[in-house]
């Protein structure tokens, strides 16, 4: 009940502000006809969001509705640190790697990592509650793992499902987002980058969801972690580039980059 | 006279059924048919073996492209999609400076992504319209078997399909740039937002990464590229 009648408050105040708009729009240019046809059109929100859904709530012209940033100081100088030491030193060293080793056992070993990182997917696929998704992902990592080199090969994931099925590929933060959980502020780390405060308690929990944690001792845990980051960077080289070369702020561009892609991710 | 008429209806009638017969086609092509044309046409000008071991995109090979991607994707709707509301404030000479630079950065930055095409096959699963606008999904299977959502955002103007927006695994160009054209115009100017666009299309024609002291980091970065072909 309270519910529908914020809605109609808000869809009263849009109403008012569109009209506030062409009015003032108005005040430039005489064609009032033509701007009230454009605004119909190219003003109001996409009929569909990016994942071809009907959107539900107030549309946000950026990433706000998402997760706000309330701490652009301490983001920024974050995102300029890693996007130094990307270019100083994780770039060359993939560059250096991918020059050592060809693509192919680079791509095994990035199946290896994703093999061993089953148990992550398998319990957040339960935890959403995506039975079959989690079955799935169960049989791939048996055939992948006895059939596949030990997850070298990964062909049973081109064996497709004899009925649709969600993807498998589930995190903690994601199972978060999907139980209803909001965003808190979006967060950067150092190193491990873009994050919001509950992907930050999902990367903390599928920690030890990790095989690679439970490495002994210490530095080997660390070695493997490195190693694999290390190995999939040489596979993604130009990813990064792409996107804060084109931007006119390279700081929004990856914000928002990821708040949609894991807005996405919540929704699937 | 009334017989010259008389011979002329016929004629007339011909003609307009000749007309309606040629317009039918154009009128009737549905939005997922049109992404699947103007994608097959880019993957024909890819693999087009008469640039076969070439090293990048370039020459009549960088300009058959922008014919092909010009005829179906529709750069004046992304730019006033992405600028929202402030567009009608925009002049109309303002209007066609930023989607023109807009497009020059678009082409610049993502045209060479194409190069990595390699023979991803497009699936496309489904379309939805309502009025002038569309939505068409596709998947595509990446090399390595990864499947990926491109998606696709239509609006159809004098009875054709243009696209104006493409999403790849959630992230839309547009809404990509929505937060940033916002944040320039509320600090600045329309005039402001497009030399800021033309000051990035300059920086990466000159070789410059974007970042303000990115252009050491990039020398660092080639330096770095022959020692690393060395070992």
């Amino acid at each position: 009940m309270g519910r529908s009648i914020a809605r109609a408050c808000l869809l009263a105040i849009g109403a008012f502000m569109l009209f506030c708009g062409v009015g003032l729009a108005a005040d430039d240019q005489p064609v009032l006809g033509k701007q009230l046809a454009q605004i119909d059109n190219t003003y109001a929100p996409e009929l569909w969001d990016a994942g071809g859904q009907t959107p539900t709530g107030a549309p946000t012209v950026g990433t706000e509705g998402i997760a706000p940033d309330s701490v652009p100081g301490w983001n920024r100088f974050w995102f300029q640190f890693n996007d130094k030491f990307y270019y100083y030193l994780f770039k060359p060293v993939a560059q250096g790697y991918g020059y050592v080793l060809p693509e192919k056992p680079r791509t095994w070993v990035d199946n290896f990592f994703h093999n061993l990182l089953f148990p992550m997917r398998f319990v957040n696929c339960l935890l959403q509650g995506q039975f079959r998704a989690a079955g799935v992902e169960t049989s791939r990592f048996i055939g992948n793992t006895a059939f596949g080199f030990g997850g070298l090969s990964r062909f049973a994931y081109d064996l497709k499902p004899t009925q649709p099925t969600p993807s498998g590929e589930r995190d903690l933060g994601q199972t978060f987002g999907v139980w209803g959980m909001g965003n808190g502020t979006y967060l950067v780390w150092p190193l491990i980058g873009p994050s919001t405060v509950r992907d930050s308690f999902g990367y903390a929990g599928d920690y030890f969801m990790r095989p690679t944690t439970y490495l002994n001792p210490w530095y080997w845990s660390m070695g493997a972690t490195a190693y694999e980051k290390l190995n999939n960077l040489s596979l993604r080289i130009g990813e990064y580039e792409t996107l804060t070369e084109s931007a006119i702020d390279p700081y929004t561009a990856v914000r928002d980059a990821y708040l949609r892609y894991r807005a996405q991710k919540v929704k699937e | 006279m009334p017989s010259a008429m008389k011979r002329s209806i016929p004629i007339l009638a011909l003609a307009l059924l000749l007309i309606c017969a040629l317009a039918a086609p154009a009128l009737a092509d549905a939005p997922l048919s049109t992404v699947k044309e103007g994608v097959d046409k880019v993957i024909a000008v890819l693999q087009d073996p008469q640039y076969k071991g070439a090293k990048s995109i370039s020459g009549k090979q960088l300009e058959q492209l922008r014919t092909v991607i010009k005829q179906y994707f529709d750069f004046t709707e992304l730019t006033a999609r992405a600028v929202g509301r402030p567009w009608l404030k925009f002049s109309p000479q303002q209007q066609k400076d930023l989607s023109e630079a807009f497009q020059e950065l678009l082409e610049k930055t993502y045209i060479g992504k194409f190069e990595g095409y390699n023979g991803e096959k497009f699936d496309y699963q489904k379309e939805m319209a309502q009025g002038n606008l569309a939505f068409v999904q596709s998947q595509v299977t990446a090399n390595d078997g990864k499947l990926l959502a491109v998606n696709f955002r239509l609006i159809q103007k004098d009875g054709r399909w243009l696209i104006y927006d493409v999403i790849g695994e959630g992230i839309s160009i547009m809404e990509i740039y929505r937060s940033q054209f916002a944040q320039e115009l509320q600090n600045g100017s329309p005039d402001s937002l497009i030399g800021k666009v033309r000051q990035r299309v300059a920086d990466i024609a000159a070789g410059k990464a974007v970042a303000d002291d990115k252009a050491v980091l990039n020398d660092a970065a080639k330096q770095q590229q022959p020692t690393a072909a060395k070992q």
